[in-house]
């Protein structure tokens, strides 16, 4: 079994070990690991995310939370949330006290932290929007791209939102409400 | 020693808007300072930065595993990230991870809002470039009443931004230490 699946398999525990609340459904877990990714190119060639129906897509990572390949039953969905099993959690922690990966493991701990406490309270469309936003040249295959940035109410309402979560600044929300596709 | 993460506002006010690279020095000889490559820049584009760049205690901040700035970029706007908010916001976690004694300072609203409604844990070390002057003589004891008084005026009378409402409280709460 490839060492990089496991690794692949090792962070999303992790981005679902350090919180206790669920990850809210796919579209989180894709984007929270896509921004992940943007910190590390290695971490981008292994996730390898295309353009998608629904912004940035890995086939990989939807590989390894509905059968993953190294740690068996780890992950569990209530209705669309996705969250570590008993067994997940133990298989977190053996992660986090690995003496061989310490140091990565706890870099990576502090950054997918960091990415869950700004990211989670966004709603999908929300997110989705934002990534956008960023990355335009993932718009491209996008099946929601013209109901979140062409109906100038739904714009509104999305960049009043993320600016009353407190996510993003003033001038960014001033930039996003100007954003054309 | 505190660990010290500033943003260019700080940098600038000793460096360019009050000329004072003395100031900067005295901060510089009492924290370690981290600084990013942005902000790095920004600092070396003043006439002054020959005065502080091989300080011991300026710390470039090294290129780690993980680049921070890349998750919080979304939240800033072009403008912003190109003056590097986002910059010392990922510079500001980096140090706290590493250390919880430090000093965080940021004078923009948008990065200072982003701290308080997403990155709690950074909080308690959250202040701006006038409320370290009045704290350097209330608690760190490296300037005194008067040269912080004098300071405030040269700053009330630069470009430096901020509101006369914090300069005003500046000023009490040092008349009255």
């Amino acid at each position: 079994m490839s060492n990089e699946i496991k690794i692949a398999e090792d962070i999303v525990l992790l981005l679902l070990g350090v919180d206790d609340k669920p990850i809210k459904g796919d579209i989180h877990l894709q984007k929270e690991i896509f921004l992940l990714t943007k910190s590390n190119p290695k971490l981008q060639n292994l996730f390898n995310f295309k353009k998608h129906i629904f912004g940035p897509y890995s086939q990989l990572l939807a590989d390894i939370v509905e059968e993953p390949l190294y740690h068996d039953k780890v992950f569990m969905r209530v209705n669309s949330n996705l969250l570590l099993t008993s067994q997940g959690k133990s298989e977190f922690k053996k992660i986090k006290n690995d003496q061989d990966s310490k140091k990565i493991v706890d870099e990576l701990e502090k950054v997918v932290s960091l990415i869950r406490s700004i990211y989670d309270k966004l709603s999908g469309d929300e997110l989705l929007f934002l990534i956008y936003a960023t990355y335009p040249e993932y718009l491209e295959k996008s099946a929601v791209s013209d109901k979140l940035f062409k109906n100038k109410n739904m714009k509104k309402r999305i960049v009043s939102g993320l600016l009353s979560k407190g996510v993003i600044t003033e001038s960014r929300a001033s930039e996003l409400l100007r954003v054309e596709i | 020693m505190k660990d010290f993460v500033g943003d260019n506002s700080f940098y600038s006010c000793y460096l360019n808007d009050i000329d004072k690279p003395d100031v900067l020095i005295i901060y510089l000889d009492s924290f370690k300072h981290h600084i990013g490559p942005m902000i790095k820049n920004e600092m070396s584009c003043s006439a002054n930065y020959c005065k502080v760049k091989s300080h011991k205690n300026l710390n470039y901040f090294p290129e780690t595993n993980l680049n921070i700035s890349a998750i919080v970029s979304p939240l800033f706007s072009s403008e912003e990230r190109h003056k590097g908010e986002q910059e010392v916001l990922s510079v500001a976690y980096m140090t706290y991870c590493l250390n919880h004694d430090l000093i965080i300072v940021i004078d923009e609203k948008g990065p200072r809002n982003i701290i308080i409604n997403n990155i709690q844990c950074l909080t308690p070390y959250l202040t701006g470039t006038i409320g370290l002057l009045v704290d350097s003589v209330e608690n760190y004891k490296i300037l005194n009443k008067d040269d912080a008084l004098n300071l405030l005026s040269e700053i009330e009378n630069s470009n430096f931004r901020v509101s006369a409402n914090i300069l005003s409280q500046a000023k009490k709460r040092l008349m009255g230490s």
